[in-house]
């Protein structure tokens, strides 16, 4: 499937796949795809015909200005809102549509989008625990209430996975009694249950005091040399995406601006916005 | 026999709309007695002296935990053995005051709770005189989000009138049911009643929310 | 006074016994009611609307007696006692009233918890039934109790529908021995240890349920 690089300029940046030397998928088919997604909210079109193919593996950082459609992107991945137009591709399933028994395509009916959003993760900026559950039984319930795991077996799984995330010792606390860092790293112990092909990170340290970013940012660079999961991630983090991305992408007006890999991006960026937005993030520190 | 006999509705609706007027006199007196007795009640239980504030605040939350029948009961069965002879109309409409201006007092308490304390202070530092103070100053800005919660009183106290029943009071309800039992046939009667506090309790409700919106609480 | 409390106390423990089955049916209504009334489907929400709005609207006495007078009676021909008609009727009351309550707890729960479960591809009825419910029922259980002792003090109007409770027990003992004063002083005595009691089982069962849910609480 040929990839098609959305931007204005005639100046772009190299093939992401190509410029990637890190993770070498030989150009094995995207894992995730978007296919001239748009959409709007009345007059205001937050996803422009966007293009984005995800190689399985990569770790994509997403950045830009507030407002640019930046977590929409995840957030129309995860079906928490629907697109106006364009196609989504999980591996190989359409999420959106499906074909019927003639083979033309139809808006997806529930038990397909189940099934192909299984696939996929995610990590909210408000971590979002069930507050009337300890940290094992929050772990626990998707597992044993959605893939119909013997609880048995899901309460080990999910005491390694918080081992994982560095919070062994406080299986039976609630989220209540636990710091904003502690929660968040729950919180992704509790998407990987699922065992998704794809993370989904949104702005997961926005909401956390400076000093508890780092422990969460530790669990996300462990996964990502431990396990090869594909991730996109929404975030502020300017250090964290130069040393642990693949590629970033630059988010303007609900299209990729400008995209490559981080030398490229916070080094040499191209595109005007691009310089302009890294230029007030750096004032900003 | 049919569902519903249109013809004995007819003809029993002048009776029950008889006893509706009685119905609806004894929530209108039954609410300005609560409304009245309500705010004594509200300035008692809020007062600093202890002597006055403790027993009220015993009365009124014996009151609003017990049933209004046995209240009711109370009043009409009690008061003669102590020389005081009411009509069971009479005793229906004072148990019924009685009883929701004790719900009605913890609305003037939240009204009044509300009113910032600086008034009160000021109330004080200019050295203003409890009655006019409380008539020209802390009742005005007590007064306007409270008023919706009155209208509900309102509207409950009139489906409770059917409790006076009890004590032989000719509401709309005992009504009804000597009609239904003169006739050997309830469904009209009955249904009947139940249309007339649908109609009046979801037309108060009604006005109760124009009110609302009119004073901008919504 | 000793002649008085067996027959008090056997009404008592009617009323007690209406007042819980009465409570299950109202908490089942309500929040089946409050589903409804929150459901995609137009059918529902106008089934569920009016239902509340005639319970709400109609006085809990009408309710009673056309449960127990026009029932029997031709054409429903059906003939329930008056211990049933005392259940369903204040449980359908109270149910109505309890609609609103539990509309407002479903509608307390964060939006994150609806999303939370999106992705981890909760089904609609595991979301409801193991995330959502359980914090709204958290939620309800303030205003909940409020309607409870409501439901408590209700219950005296089924003495009218001829049920032994504690008003009917009340009335009989008045009648017969005219120790009027002794007699509705007790009752109500009762009737108000029975409301604490029920204020008292809420508090400990918000507290049992909040467990862990207050900041550094007790775990």
């Amino acid at each position: 499937m040929t990839t098609s690089l959305s931007t204005r300029s005639a100046a772009t940046p190299l093939h992401p796949q190509e410029a990637t030397a890190m993770h070498e998928p030989k150009l094995a088919k995207p894992i995730v795809s978007f296919q001239d997604v748009t959409k709007s909210y009345g007059n205001f079109t937050v996803l422009d015909h966007l293009n984005l193919d995800v190689a399985p593996g990569e770790k994509v950082a997403i950045i830009g200005p507030s407002g640019s459609g930046k977590s929409t992107l995840l957030r129309v991945l995860m079906t928490l809102e629907g697109i106006d137009d364009g196609l989504i591709r999980i591996e190989d399933d359409l999420l959106t549509h499906m074909p019927n028994r003639n083979g033309v395509l139809v808006p997806a009916n529930d038990r397909h989008i189940r099934r192909v959003r299984g696939k996929i993760g995610m990590v909210f900026q408000s971590f979002n625990l069930f507050p009337h559950m300890t940290a094992l039984q929050n772990v626990i319930e998707a597992p044993v209430q959605v893939l119909g795991m013997k609880p048995v077996e899901a309460r080990e799984r999910a005491a390694d996975l918080l081992e994982l995330v560095g919070l062994g010792s406080k299986l039976g606390h609630y989220p209540s009694q636990l710091s904003g860092g502690q929660q968040q790293r729950v919180a992704i112990a509790r998407a990987l249950a699922m065992r998704p092909k794809v993370m989904l990170f949104d702005e997961v340290t926005s909401a956390l005091d400076p000093e508890l970013c780092g422990e969460v940012l530790n669990v996300i660079r462990k996964l990502g040399a431990e396990h090869n999961l594909t991730m996109l991630m929404v975030t502020h983090q300017m250090g964290f995406a130069r040393e642990f991305a693949d590629r970033v992408c630059f988010f303007y007006k609900g299209q990729i601006h400008e995209q490559g890999t981080p030398a490229q991006i916070f080094e040499h960026p191209q595109q005007e916005r691009t310089c302009a937005f890294l230029s007030a993030v750096k004032e900003a520190n | 026999m049919t569902l519903f006999d249109w013809n004995y509705a007819w003809q029993i609706l002048p009776e029950l709309l008889r006893a509706s007027l009685n119905t609806v006199g004894i929530t209108l007196i039954g609410f300005l007695i609560a409304i009245v007795l309500g705010l004594f009640l509200a300035i008692g239980r809020r007062s600093r002296l202890a002597w006055l504030s403790w027993p009220v605040t015993g009365v009124i939350e014996f009151i609003r935990s017990t049933p209004l029948l046995i209240q009711v009961y109370f009043l009409y069965y009690v008061l003669p053995n102590y020389g005081v002879s009411l009509s069971a109309m009479q005793v229906g409409i004072l148990g019924i005051g009685l009883h929701y201006a004790c719900y009605i007092a913890e609305v003037y308490r939240s009204g009044l709770d509300a009113v910032p304390r600086a008034q009160w202070e000021a109330v004080t530092a200019l050295n203003i005189a409890p009655y006019s103070a409380y008539r020209n100053i802390i009742l005005p800005q007590a007064l306007r989000p409270i008023l919706p919660p009155l209208g509900n009183y309102l509207v409950a106290m009139l489906k409770d009138t059917p409790v006076l029943s009890a004590i032989t009071v000719v509401e709309i309800m005992q009504q009804a049911k000597n009609i239904g039992s003169e006739n050997f046939r309830y469904l009209e009667p009955i249904t009947m009643v139940g249309l007339f506090f649908l109609v009046l309790s979801i037309a108060l409700a009604y006005l109760v929310r124009r009110l609302e919106t009119r004073l901008e609480l919504r | 006074m000793g002649e008085l409390l067996p027959l008090l106390i056997q009404g008592a423990w009617v009323t007690l016994q209406v007042t819980f089955f009465g409570s299950l049916l109202a908490i089942v209504a309500a929040i089946l009611a409050a589903l409804g009334r929150l459901s995609p489907w137009r059918a529902l929400r106008w089934f569920s609307i009016t239902y509340i709005e005639i319970f709400r609207g109609t006085s809990l006495l009408v309710q009673l007696f056309w449960l127990f007078f026009v029932l029997p009676l031709p054409p429903f021909n059906l003939e329930l006692s008056s211990y049933s008609v005392a259940i369903v009727g204040l449980g359908l009351h109270i149910g109505a009233y309890g609609a609103e309550v539990m509309r407002g707890a479903i509608s307390s729960v964060a939006k994150g918890q609806y999303e939370a479960c999106t992705a981890l591809n909760f089904s609609g009825y595991k979301r409801f039934r193991r995330v959502i419910l359980p914090q709204a029922l958290l939620a309800a259980i303030a205003p909940g109790t409020n309607l409870l002792i409501e439901l408590l003090k209700n219950t005296s109007l089924v003495s009218l529908i001829t049920l032994s409770d504690l008003s009917f027990r009340a009335r009989q003992l008045d009648q017969a021995t005219f120790q009027t004063l002794e007699i509705f002083s007790l009752a109500l005595l009762m009737y108000f240890v029975m409301a604490q009691a029920i204020n008292f089982g809420m508090r400990r069962l918000e507290r049992r349920l909040a467990r862990g849910r207050m900041r550094g609480g007790l775990s």
